[in-house]
């Protein structure tokens, strides 16, 4: 828990916002290609919260 | 084709929900890990088991990022706010002021963590209380834990009626009840509301000091309580938008006059209080070398907030005029394989920046930086550290709280939350009522908000209450009572309080202690509701 870098989950939380144009237009237009484009930066900045806190914790262990 | 409510759909649909309750209480995750892990579930349920295809899901993703956006809009300035207040070293003149003002510290804990968060849940709501009155009691010398645990308790009994009353107008215009009913279930409402009050506020007595916070605090807590319950109630049956709002107001000045009678006009704390940080007032003791503040000065941030606040949500033309810009967005009628639709929307969850909380919040801090710069307790170059603090704390609430909010709306939009409420209806028949408050608190801890919990389940609770031959009135305020009770459990208000009380990572912690006071409270309620379907079937 002390160990969270919230500069490393800036750009976890940035993807997760800059997908928001992809994954509206590619609903909204029904666009495959911006739909698929939306929801891999949507789960990739997601799924990146966990990772980082974990490669962290290790690191700090190892420290 | 209509959607299968049996074990195994259940048991997917509760899987997010289990699933951050273990990550959280077991494991003590932070919310933007067990967030993350619980909407991948989401995810895979939605396509894999509730037949969402891939435009659905994009559309409620984008759903979801917008009405995040809403959300961070007040966690960003909250934090401002508190950062100049913090920089300007003026928790410690609240804090000393505080002393001299009300000397009884259990009513100063009670002022700022009920009857404060209260009256700001009056008005803004939207997480607001416990994002601003959190790090406020940890400058008073709250534990930072604890700081955000009592205006988590303090506020939510306001959730229903308070914000000018929009989850009940949300849950009225959903059902469509008037005339007596809508009185009936407005009484059902408040009463349960009121009992949550003063049980909120004996429990944090007992935080404060088990018995001996109880047997010092009672007579306030019971004051206040008829001022803030009471007057709710009674205001439920009269004008519904104002029952919160009116009650709040009185309630701030009766905390003041109930500390100069003479049980609490003398110095009086506990020592051993386990919510007390007792090295934190030699720590403050070393700071403040800049000019002096006065107490009424250091609180110019929270009057600020206040009065613009009241301007701007109250006098109605104000509001109407700068309610006229909004930006929204809208989105497709979509549906899943097994049709349950999102009608078309024009416009969705739009927002108005004039009048927006987080604007009002803003604004208020930068009113605030420059009269303390003005008075020589902010310096040249302290608000580059300001900033830079303020971007540190939001960006990983950022992330915790959007993922929470798509998760919810992708639950809500794939059939998900109906699917879990209605199949717990099933099996347990008539003792339903006994579960109905637990059904709105399930809403409230998905989605963060009393009214999202009302539009998930307000329908669903009338259904109910017709199919089994219930009150639906009573059924109603059940809903919209758990609701406000599951606002102290969800993972979107609690993140708000972590972020602004600077112990980002703890919700876990803070969840495992709220937990336990929000089911008995929910569970009273359908005891009640139990007991009149006893006696008066």
């Amino acid at each position: 828990m002390d160990n969270f870098n919230p500069w490393k989950s800036a750009i976890a939380g940035l993807t997760v916002i800059l997908s928001f144009p992809f994954v509206y237009w590619g609903g909204t237009s029904a666009n495959y290609v911006l739909i698929v484009i939306g929801m891999i930066m949507l789960i990739g900045g997601v799924i990146a919260t966990p990772v980082i806190t974990f490669f962290d914790s290790r690191s700090n262990k190892r420290e | 084709m209509s959607i299968p409510v049996n074990l195994f759909t259940w048991l997917i649909a509760a899987a997010p929900v289990i699933m951050i309750l273990i990550l959280l209480l077991r494991f003590q995750w932070g919310i933007a890990e067990a967030g993350a892990i619980s909407l991948c579930i989401v995810l895979i349920s939605s396509i894999f088991v509730y037949k969402a295809d891939w435009i659905l899901l994009s559309c409620e993703s984008a759903k979801g990022i917008w009405s995040a956006f809403f959300v961070l809009m007040i966690v960003w300035p909250a934090i401002l706010i508190y950062e100049v207040i913090e920089q300007a070293d003026a928790f410690t003149v609240i804090q000393k002021g505080m002393e001299i003002y009300t000397p009884n510290e259990l009513l100063r804990v009670l002022a700022f963590g009920w009857v404060f968060a209260g009256f700001f849940q009056g008005i803004t709501g939207f997480g607001v209380p416990v994002a601003v009155c959190a790090p406020l009691l940890v400058g008073m010398g709250v534990i930072p834990i604890w700081g955000v645990i009592v205006p988590l308790l303090g506020h939510a009994w306001a959730n229903t009626f308070g914000t000018l009353a929009v989850a009940w107008d949300t849950l009225v215009e959903l059902t469509g009840i008037e005339g007596n009913v809508l009185l009936s279930a407005a009484f059902w409402a408040a009463a349960f509301l009121w009992f949550f009050n003063f049980f909120s506020g004996v429990v944090l007595c007992w935080f404060y000091g088990g018995m001996k916070g109880i047997r010092k605090g009672l007579l306030a807590v019971t004051l206040i309580s008829l001022i803030q319950g009471g007057g709710q109630l009674l205001l439920s049956q009269i004008n519904q938008t104002v029952a919160a709002f009116i009650p709040t107001t009185l309630a701030l000045a009766a905390i003041f006059a109930i500390g100069r009678i003479p049980y609490y006009r003398e110095p009086w704390r506990l020592e051993n209080s386990k919510i007390m940080n007792r090295d934190s007032s030699s720590e403050t003791d070393r700071k403040s070398e800049k000019s002096p503040l006065r107490l009424k000065e250091a609180f110019v941030p929270y009057y600020t907030l206040a009065l613009l606040t009241v301007i701007v949500l109250l006098i109605a033309p104000v509001k109407s005029f700068l309610g006229k810009f909004r930006l929204g967005f809208d989105f497709p009628r979509t549906e899943t394989g097994y049709g349950i639709i999102n009608d078309p929307v024009s416009m969705y969850s739009s927002f108005t920046p004039f009048i927006h909380s987080g604007t009002l919040l803003f604004v208020a801090g930068m009113i605030a930086y420059f009269y303390f710069k003005h008075k020589r307790r902010i310096f040249a170059g302290d608000g580059k550290s300001i900033a830079k603090r303020t971007i540190e704390k939001t960006i990983p609430a950022t992330v915790a709280v959007t993922e929470l909010i798509i998760m919810s709306k992708l639950m809500a939009g794939t059939g998900q939350t109906i699917v879990l409420a209605a199949g717990t209806s099933n099996v347990v028949g008539n003792l339903y009522v006994l579960l109905a408050p637990f059904v709105g608190v399930l809403g409230a801890f998905i989605t963060s908000s009393n009214m999202a919990s009302n539009i998930l389940f307000a329908q669903f609770q009338q259904l109910t209450a017709n199919y089994l031959d219930l009150s639906d009135a009573a059924l109603l305020g059940a809903q919209t009572a758990g609701g406000a009770i599951g606002n102290t459990v969800a993972p979107g208000n609690i993140i708000l309080g972590t972020t602004t009380a600077g112990i980002l990572g703890y919700e876990g912690i803070i969840l495992k202690k709220i937990i336990p006071v929000a089911l008995c409270a929910a569970l009273f309620c359908g005891i009640i509701l139990l007991f009149k379907l006893i006696v008066f079937a």
